[in-house]
């Protein structure tokens, strides 16, 4: 494999661990400030001990999540020296103010566990302790992704002169913060986190509430309700931003636009392709679904899309984006509907979580989630592709083509793999040595 | 030197002093000379703190010599890499210490933490000293002699310094009846480095550091962030310390 190639493969990798620990770093705040209310409210035990063990679970994801987002940081600089040149002249501000909310993620987290192990049963310090760790934890989702839309629509700088002369000029430092993607990515990405991570959650509760006896089983069911209800929300936003981001694509990235949905040619009455494989540059053994696609981007039947034709070769991004497309909306829509489902049935009182099917079946809509995070982030970044900064400067112009990166890069896939089971390892032994049972007699 | 440059500076020194308690830590705790209960009651908050000092410098580092990036972060990359895979596996050692309940195991995790934090240490400090003399960087042609970089005179005199300084800061500061005298004496050295940068603003030898600077528009709102965030975090990290050492300090 080329340097390139390695470079590449490094940084998706780390981004892909990444991810999961910053939706659940995300996600995890939330559940516990909604329990810390929850437990003020009715004064239920159930959700002051839900509160307490999560934050250590948020505790040990935090020490690991934060080591992995300085090799994130670290990894940017040195895997795209000329990448972070131009992003530092013109797009820093972004990632600038991400580190204070990063700062006051770590100091409110460390005070809200200490309120939590040594402070008062009732202190109200906690929910705001949480409260701001929530927002700062969601902050900083919000001001990466700036980053990210930034690089999918760049402005705040004389591009045309940039391109021509690499001077960096008319510099307007707080347009990074509002590009025409801003708004759509950041919807998308917050919801999705919340999405994914309190699916996460509610898998690994609902698989527990399966093994649960009838001490703790109370206790599960209640955590699980809690988590239906945010996923109730979360989901119907995750869908809803899904969609806007796709329409907004046709307008600001009209390449990967036609990737995605595999349009191979411009036209109008575009149908929805369903599943297909390209061949010799044509989409093949697909499903086809009259109008669908025009009417979703275009809001009209006889709405012209955009097709790879009408671009150079060499700006194609990879087909393959396309066959990830379909199995992620396919996936979200399963999740959405099988949602919809145990609302209903909940709602009839037909007693869903006492069904083991449907816990299985909650349980499998979990790891569902975290495959449909996945498949979107590599769409997304694949879909940029052969850019880094779209139609200023590509992924190959900005790499480091330092041999030394091969050794320690290796190195860093090695730790980031004993590193995230280790870390569920270590909350697994905290918890065996602490058994639910003892805290719910208490 | 400009405010700019200064604030820079101002942070380095915050995260090296981070550094050097914890190296101090490190020592001591590898040495397994008492105090353990003390240690880890300071070590536990202090780890996270020099963590995000770490990356607020690096941020920083770009905001203020973005054209460095270009530059350094093609030479240093094995060290910066390096650095960055020690600190996941430093900080995930650390953190399990805090939830495994068997004492040995505890102690076991905790030399593991000290050794990598010792072993940044010493990355960082031949780091910081080759690319202010350039040691072992080529700049033509973008490479790095690891072996050159370490050793040198300015190497191992950065990191013998960094070193010797860290363990009587850890020793004083952990024996814990004048904390003032070792953070003194740590504030006196960061000044004879802030005195000696002054008058030697240069980086890989002979560059001058300001041809590096953000010469954008990016420079005056991100001072007014600094400002304005800095001020609220420091309140924040200034109470919460107050919280957990001063308060937790009269009831033991």
């Amino acid at each position: 494999m080329d340097i390139l190639g390695f470079d590449r493969g490094l940084m998706g990798f780390s981004l892909g661990v990444h991810i999961i620990l910053a939706v659940l770093g995300i996600a995890i705040p939330l559940i516990i400030l909604i329990s810390e209310i929850l437990w003020r409210r009715t004064w239920d035990k159930t959700y002051r001990i839900l509160a307490r063990r999560l934050s250590v679970a948020l505790a040990v994801i935090f020490a690991i999540g934060t080591a992995s987002g300085m090799l994130v940081a670290i990894e940017l600089a040195v895997l795209w020296p000329k990448f972070m040149a131009l992003v530092s002249q013109v797009a820093i501000l972004p990632f600038y103010v991400e580190v204070f909310a990063f700062f006051g993620e770590s100091i409110f987290l460390a005070a809200y566990l200490y309120s939590a192990y040594r402070g008062s049963e009732s202190s109200n310090a906690r929910i705001v302790f949480m409260a701001i760790v929530a927002v700062c934890a969601a902050l900083s989702g919000v001001l990466i992704t700036m980053i990210n839309a930034f690089m999918n629509t760049p402005v705040g700088f004389n591009i045309p002169e940039y391109i021509a002369t690499g001077n960096v000029t008319g510099v307007q430092p707080l347009a990074a913060f509002a590009t025409p993607s801003t708004a759509t990515e950041v919807l998308h990405v917050i919801s999705s986190s919340y999405f994914a991570g309190a699916f996460i959650l509610l898998a690994y509760f609902a698989y527990m509430l399966l093994k649960s006896d009838e001490t703790t089983r109370e206790y599960y069911k209640k955590v699980v309700m809690v988590l239906i209800i945010v996923e109730i929300f979360a989901t119907a936003l995750t869908v809803f931003s899904g969609i806007q981001s796709i329409s907004a694509l046709y307008h600001i990235q009209p390449e990967k636009y036609a990737a995605i949905e595999g349009d191979m040619v411009p036209q109008a009455y575009a149908p929805e392709y369903i599943g297909g494989i390209p061949v010799n540059g044509k989409l093949e053994y697909y499903i086809a679904i009259p109008g669908l696609q025009s009417l979703l981007a275009t809001g009209s039947v006889s709405g012209t899309v955009p097709g790879l034709s009408q671009f150079p070769n060499d700006t194609w991004p990879p087909l393959f984006v396309h066959s990830l497309f379909d199995p992620m909306v396919g996936s979200g829509f399963l999740i959405g509907f099988f949602l919809m489902v145990l609302v209903l049935l909940l709602v009839l009182k037909r007693r869903p979580l006492d069904n083991r099917i449907i816990l299985w079946l909650t349980v499998l809509a979990g790891l569902l989630a975290v495959f449909v995070l996945e498949a979107g982030w590599i769409m997304a970044e694949v879909g940029r592709q052969p850019w880094i900064i779209y139609n200023v400067m590509t992924v190959a112009s900005a790499a480091n083509y330092s041999p030394s990166v091969i050794p320690i890069g290796i190195a860093i896939i090695v730790f980031y793999i004993a590193a995230v089971p280790s870390a569920a390892l270590v909350i697994r032994r905290f918890f065996k040595n602490r058994p639910l049972k003892d805290e719910l007699v208490k | 030197m400009n405010l700019f440059s200064l604030a820079n500076f101002l942070i380095l020194n915050a995260f090296l002093l981070t550094l050097m308690l914890e190296a101090g830590t490190a020592v001591l705790l590898l040495a397994g000379k008492g105090y353990k209960e003390r240690l880890k009651r300071y070590v536990m908050p202090m780890w996270e703190i020099g963590g995000t000092f770490l990356v607020f410098f690096i941020v920083n580092l770009e905001v203020t010599y973005p054209k460095l990036i270009g530059v350094a972060g093609y030479i240093y990359i094995l060290p910066a890499l390096a650095i960055a895979a020690l600190l996941l596996f430093r900080n995930a050692f650390i953190s399990y210490s805090g939830y495994i309940s068997s004492e040995k195991d505890e102690g076991r995790y905790l030399k593991v933490y000290a050794a990598a934090t010792l072993l940044i240490t010493i990355i960082t400090a031949a780091t910081l000293a080759s690319v202010l003399t350039g040691a072992g960087a080529d700049i033509a042609n973008n490479t790095l002699n690891i072996t050159a970089m370490f050793l040198n005179a300015a190497g191992i005199t950065a990191i013998l310094g960094l070193l010797i300084i860290s363990v009587i800061f850890g020793y004083l500061f952990y024996r814990g009846d004048a904390v003032m005298k070792p953070v003194l004496s740590a504030v006196v050295f960061l000044l004879l480095l802030g005195i000696e940068y002054h008058f030697y603003p240069r980086v890989l030898g002979s560059m001058s550091l300001l041809q590096y600077m953000n010469n954008s528009a990016i420079s005056g709102d991100a001072a007014l962030i600094t400002v304005v965030m800095g001020s609220f975090l420091s309140v924040a990290l200034a109470y919460f310390i107050y919280i957990v050492y001063i308060k937790n300090e009269q009831a033991y």
